[in-house]
Parts: C-alpha cells; sequence; structure tokens
C-alpha cells in the first residue's frame, strides 16, 4: 500500500479551507502551519503575476510530499522520522526526536514545523485559551506520531491524518475542501479514488531537481480562456491610473 | 608566563560559567523565546560555534601529527600542547551539538536508534573515534613511549575523517544550494588546518615559542588560507555561474550580508600577505596579529556558513511552463513578529545564545588545562627521554593548570 494525494490546481479557489482544517484538526499550536497555500510566484497570498504576457493567479497548496526517497528520513539522525511500512507516510516519532533540526534543513519543501519551545497555546484577543483539534494521542505501533499536547522542541508535520487513515477515512484537508480539490487513496491500488481521478491527467510533482520522488502529486491548472487584459493595453492603463 | 597562563584560565572559568548559564537559560524557556531562530533559519549562532570549534580541534590535532610525521622534533612540545586543544576543542564542539538541541531529553535515542544513513550519526562516531584516539595518543606522548608517533599520526587521520564527515554534513543538504556543492568537505578540511594553524600560531606568539615554530607554523597558516580562499571563491563561482532562481536567492542572500562576507575573506587574505610576508624571520607581534585576523575572519566565515544557505528560498513553483518565483514557508514566529510566512527571516542571535555561544570556548580553554595537567601528571620519572622539552612543557601546563 502507498498512500498519496493528488491536487487538482483547477479545482483550488484558494480558500485556505484546507490549512485552516489542518491547523484546526490537528491541534497545531500557535505559529506552526502543516498546510499552506500560497499564489504561485509572490510571497504574498492573493497576487496575480505575468507569465507568457497573461495575468495569472494559480493557488498551489504545500503541506508534507510524504517523499519515496524522504531527505528528511535519511537525515534524522535517530530514526524519529521513519516511512510508515504499511502506507509509504512519512511519520514523525516525537518520543525520539531530540530537537536536532536537521530533517527541516533537509527537507527542500519548508514543511517542517518545530516546536521551538513549550508549544504556546491558542489565545482569543480577550486572553481565553481555546481546545481545539482531535483530543488523543495517536502511536502508530509504538511510534508516538500524534498527540495534541505537543512535546517541547520536537519537529513536527503532515501525518496524511494518520489517526484517520488507520480508520479507512480521507484526511481532514480533503473531506473539508469545498472544491474537492484534493484526492487520497492508495496509489498501488489501481481501483482507489486518487487512480481513478488521476487517469489520463497529466501530473507534476514539486522539486523534481531534488529527487525525492514525492507521493503528493499536482493536476496544473486549466488553460488561460479569458481575454489577456495585458495585450489589450489594460496594463499601461493601469499603470497610468496608478 | 605563569601569570598570563592563570588569566586565561580564569577567562576559561568566567566562559563556562557564563555559557552554562546561557544554555540554562534556553533549556529553561525554551529556544523559542532565547534565540532568533525560525523555522526558516534553523541553526544559528550555537551551531556557526560547533563549526567553529571543531576546525580548530581538527587543526590542531593535524598540526601536531604534521610535526611528528616530518620528524620536527624541535617542535615537539609545541605538539604536545597542539594535541591536547585538539581533544579539548573537538570536546567543546561536542558540546555546543548539544547546547543546541531541543529535546535533549531523548538523547538516548542516538545510541539506541541510531540511523547509520544520517550524517548527524557520521558526525557523532567520527566525533567519538577522534576522542578515543587523541585520549590515547595523550597518553602516549605523556609517557613518552615507543608508539607516540603511531598514535600521533592515527588521531591525525581520525581529524582528517572528522573534518570531511563535517563537510558531509552540510554538503548532502541539497536542499541549500550554498551547502550542496563538492567542495564543501574539502574547504573544511582545508579550514581545520587555517584554524588548527592559527590558534597554535598565536598560542606560540603569546608564549614565547622560538622563532623557527612560529615560522613554520606562519608558512602552513599562510599556505592553508591561500587554499582555502581560492576554495571559497570557486564555491561562489560556482553559484554565479549556475544561473538558476535557486542561485540567485543565495547570491542576494550574500548580498544581504556583505560586510560579513567580505570580512571572511578579506581578514584571512590579510593575515595570508603577513604571514608570507613574515616569511622565516618568525616575528612574533605579526605572528600574533595575522593569527588574530585569521581567526575572526574564519568566525566570520562559519556565520557566513548559515546565512546563504537558510535565506535563500529552495522551492521555487512553476506556472505555464515558467518558473515564477520562490513558496513563503511559515517562520514559526506569529505572535513574535507579526509574520506567519516569509521567504527569509532576519536571523539575529538573542543574548541567551551569545551567552550559549561561549560555552564551547570556556569548554575548549579548561579542557587544554586540565588535560596537559594530566599529562604532566602522567609524565615518566625523570632522566629519561621524558626529560625533554615536552615534558617541560607538560610541566607548565601542569603548574598553569594548578595555579
Amino acid at each position: 500500500m502507498r498512500y498519496a494525494m493528488a491536487i487538482d490546481l483547477g479545482r483550488c479557489i484558494g480558500c485556505r479551507t484546507c490549512a485552516v482544517v489542518c491547523k484546526d484538526f490537528n491541534a497545531q499550536p500557535q505559529g506552526i502551519w502543516w498546510n499552506r497555500v500560497f499564489t504561485s510566484g509572490t510571497p504574498e497570498y492573493d497576487v496575480a503575476v505575468k507569465v507568457n504576457d497573461q495575468l495569472r493567479m494559480e493557488f498551489v497548496p504545500i503541506s508534507c510530499q510524504h517523499c519515496t526517497d524522504a531527505p528528511c528520513e535519511t537525515a534524522c539522525p535517530t530514526q524519529a522520522t521513519y516511512t510508515d511500512k504499511d502506507t509509504g507516510t512519512v511519520l514523525v516519532d516525537y518520543d525520539r526526536c531530540i530537537g536536532c533540526r536537521m530533517c527541516a534543513s533537509a527537507c527542500p519543501y519548508g514543511v517542517r514545523q518545530y516546536n521551538w519551545g513549550a508549544p504556546a497555546k491558542m489565545v482569543g484577543l480577550d486572553g481565553s485559551v481555546y481546545r481545539y483539534g482531535w483530543p488523543h494521542e495517536y502511536r502508530d505501533g509504538d511510534h508516538l506520531v500524534y498527540t495534541p499536547e505537543r512535546p517541547e522542541g520536537v519537529m513536527e508535520k503532515c501525518t496524511f491524518c494518520a489517526q484517520l487513515t488507520s480508520q479507512g477515512q480521507d484526511p481532514a484537508c480533503c473531506t473539508a475542501c469545498p472544491g474537492n480539490a484534493r484526492i487520497f487513496g492508495d496509489m498501488d491500488d489501481a481501483d482507489s479514488p486518487i487512480r481513478r481521478y488521476l487517469e489520463g491527467k497529466e501530473t507534476y510533482t514539486l522539486g523534481e531537481e531534488y529527487r525525492t520522488e514525492p507521493n503528493v502529486y499536482y493536476i496544473a491548472a486549466h488553460g488561460v480562456s479569458q481575454v489577456n487584459l495585458l495585450s489589450t493595453g489594460a496594463e499601461g492603463e493601469e499603470a497610468n491610473h496608478g | 608566563m605563569v601569570k598570563s597562563t592563570r588569566f586565561i584560565g580564569y577567562i576559561g572559568i568566567v566562559l563556562l560559567v557564563v555559557g552554562l548559564a546561557g544554555w540554562a537559560m534556553q533549556l529553561a524557556g525554551g529556544l523559542f523565546t532565547t534565540t532568533g531562530m525560525t523555522d526558516i533559519f534553523l541553526w544559528g549562532l550555537v551551531i556557526a560555534m560547533f563549526a567553529f570549534m571543531v576546525g580548530f580541534g581538527a587543526g590542531a590535532q593535524l598540526v601536531a601529527s604534521a610535526i611528528y610525521l616530518f620528524g620536527k622534533d624541535e617542535l615537539k612540545p609545541l605538539a604536545r600542547t597542539a594535541a591536547a586543544v585538539g581533544l579539548a576543542c573537538v570536546a567543546a564542539a561536542g558540546v555546543a551539538i548539544l547546547a543546541d538541541l531541543g529535546a535533549i531529553r531523548n538523547i538516548l535515542a542516538m545510541i539506541v536508534g541510531l540511523n547509520l544513513r544520517s550524517p548527524l550519526a557520521w558526525d557523532m562516531l567520527a566525533l567519538t573515534a577522534f576522542i578515543v584516539v587523541s585520549v590515547v595518543q595523550l597518553v602516549m606522548i605523556a609517557r613518552d613511549a615507543r608508539s607516540t608517533k603511531v598514535w600521533v599520526i592515527l588521531a591525525g587521520l581520525c581529524a582528517v575523517v572528522l573534518q570531511i564527515v563535517e563537510g558531509l554534513l552540510f554538503s548532502m543538504q541539497s536542499a541549500h544550494a550554498w551547502w550542496a556543492t563538492p567542495i564543501m568537505p574539502i574547504d573544511f578540511l582545508v579550514v581545520a588546518f587555517v584554524s588548527g594553524s592559527a590558534l597554535m600560531l598565536l598560542i606560540a606568539c603569546v608564549k614565547g615559542a622560538p622563532q623557527t615554530a612560529v615560522a613554520w607554523l606562519g608558512r602552513l597558516c599562510a599556505w592553508a588560507i591561500a587554499v582555502h580562499l581560492v576554495l571559497a571563491l570557486c564555491d561562489l563561482g560556482l553559484v554565479a555561474l549556475e544561473n538558476s532562481p535557486v542561485s540567485g536567492g543565495v547570491l542576494a542572500a550574500i548580498g544581504t550580508q556583505l560586510p560579513l562576507y567580505l570580512c571572511e575573506l578579506l581578514l584571512p587574505a590579510a593575515a595570508m600577505v603577513i604571514l608570507f610576508a613574515m616569511g622565516r624571520s618568525g616575528k612574533a607581534s605579526w605572528g600574533l596579529w595575522a593569527s588574530i585576523l585569521a581567526i575572526i575572519g574564519i568566525f566570520c566565515h562559519r556565520l557566513m556558513l548559515l546565512y546563504p544557505a537558510y535565506n535563500a528560498p529552495s522551492l521555487y513553483l512553476q506556472l505555464g511552463g515558467a518558473t515564477t518565483g520562490p513558496y513563503p514557508v511559515s517562520t514559526g514566529r506569529y505572535l513574535d513578529w507579526d509574520q506567519t510566512f516569509a521567504l527569509a527571516t532576519n536571523y539575529v542571535p538573542a543574548f541567551p545564545e551569545w551567552l550559549a555561544a561561549l560555552l564551547p570556548i570556556g569548554v575548549a580553554i579548561i579542557g587544554t588545562f586540565v588535560l596537559l595537567w594530566l599529562m604532566g601528571k602522567m609524565a615518566p620519572a625523570k632522566g629519561g627521554m621524558a626529560a625533554d622539552a615536552g615534558a617541560a612543557e607538560g610541566a607548565r601546563g601542569s603548574e598553569a593548570a594548578e595555579s
């Protein structure tokens, strides 16, 4: 079995629901984001960029790519980061992590998140603290891969919601996506939802130059169909108005 | 001489205590409140200090091994000190790594669950091997045993392996273009020669070593700097010629730290010129200034190991067949800086980091004193070979440590 996720960028509306649900469901402490969504080509959110003389705005959600040849797993000196042999999911055992940050340093996707201190609670403007997230710890065998109360000084990242997928359910981001842009499943099973969805579609993976063999597959957004505003002189007018 | 040695010993104790206080602050407050690191800038001053100290350790050992290998009997007292400094500095580097860990409570996993594919595991093994062989070597030197030369050379080989492994620790991380070059492990080795010879030159000048020793160390240091500068410029050239978005990010990150980068290049270059000009004259004042310039330059070099690596984004997206731009990373510092996502973070070490960074220096100074004192205690009875200058050096170390 090899768990994988497909992200159809043509269906992504950039609402960031996946990022928020991921944070909420997995009780991610203050400042920690396993999943993030940005517009391709800008460090800002929701900004168009000029590509081939066209204005384009494509939202790209990125979380752990669950690489088959995961550099984080190679880098980890204590085997705290490991690949679950049954599912191919890359997980972190909080009880084995020494907090050296080798894994995050080795990851080209910037998806690993570190508990720099005792994880801070989410606090409202009135100072009230609220609890959220899956309330029970989850162990993969002996490995502690999820706990709502994070230990200090350990690394964390997307687990494909191991506490859900171990029960045959989809990760929270897939269930919550209003555009059904995320499809989860077993790549080794020809009849799985992900295999059926990907059939005949052209996919790509991120950071191919790093040769990590990701298990998150992206389907490029549809072609540009609207009028090219840049070629009608709108750009010049816009500049003049600016 | 005893007074100045005692003074350095006092400085060592102060640095050790202050460094321990800094580490204690980090343990008590967590790295979040006591450092300036982020999920983008993952290693800071203490890791720079680790790379700095391990260079002195391996380098001092290489100086000791070279003295024995080339049969320079007149320099053997220096080799004795160099071997002790080497072990103390490598141990200090190990302490620096421990001080940087976020969850040291799980450290046993480094033994029971060691991942032999991890460069950090190789590092621990190389560090341990060096320490073990170095301890045997020091005992052999102290007892003036017949097999001393073999052990000193073996310790030198361990130092070579250690520095190459340190280089691999960085160069195997393909996510950082600044590190992922074949030059990195070679340059780590060369920097060890620079650091070790500069430190021993400093010690030789302060202790009033013979001019021949100062001149020999000066030549070694000057040539090592020359090779290092060539490698450093090759590294820069490789990045510049790559002409990719990633390499552009590295160059931009270097640009933001230009004064530091210039110090990294120009200070050792100035030291090299002084040392070549000094030649065989072995003027202590020239050697002293050159070694100080070289050491500061190498410290800048170690800081610049981090900035262009962490502040150059590694992930660029494609859209319509074109590379659009880098992708932001969560900083982990939302409430701190009101900045959730960013491409780079301006790392400035926090006060406790500066304190903790002094710990390895304190360990190295006190460690050297203790080792020389122990070697003095182990020296064979006078009248034999032990009556040579080496034993005298040990006795001085012993005297200094006792005082």
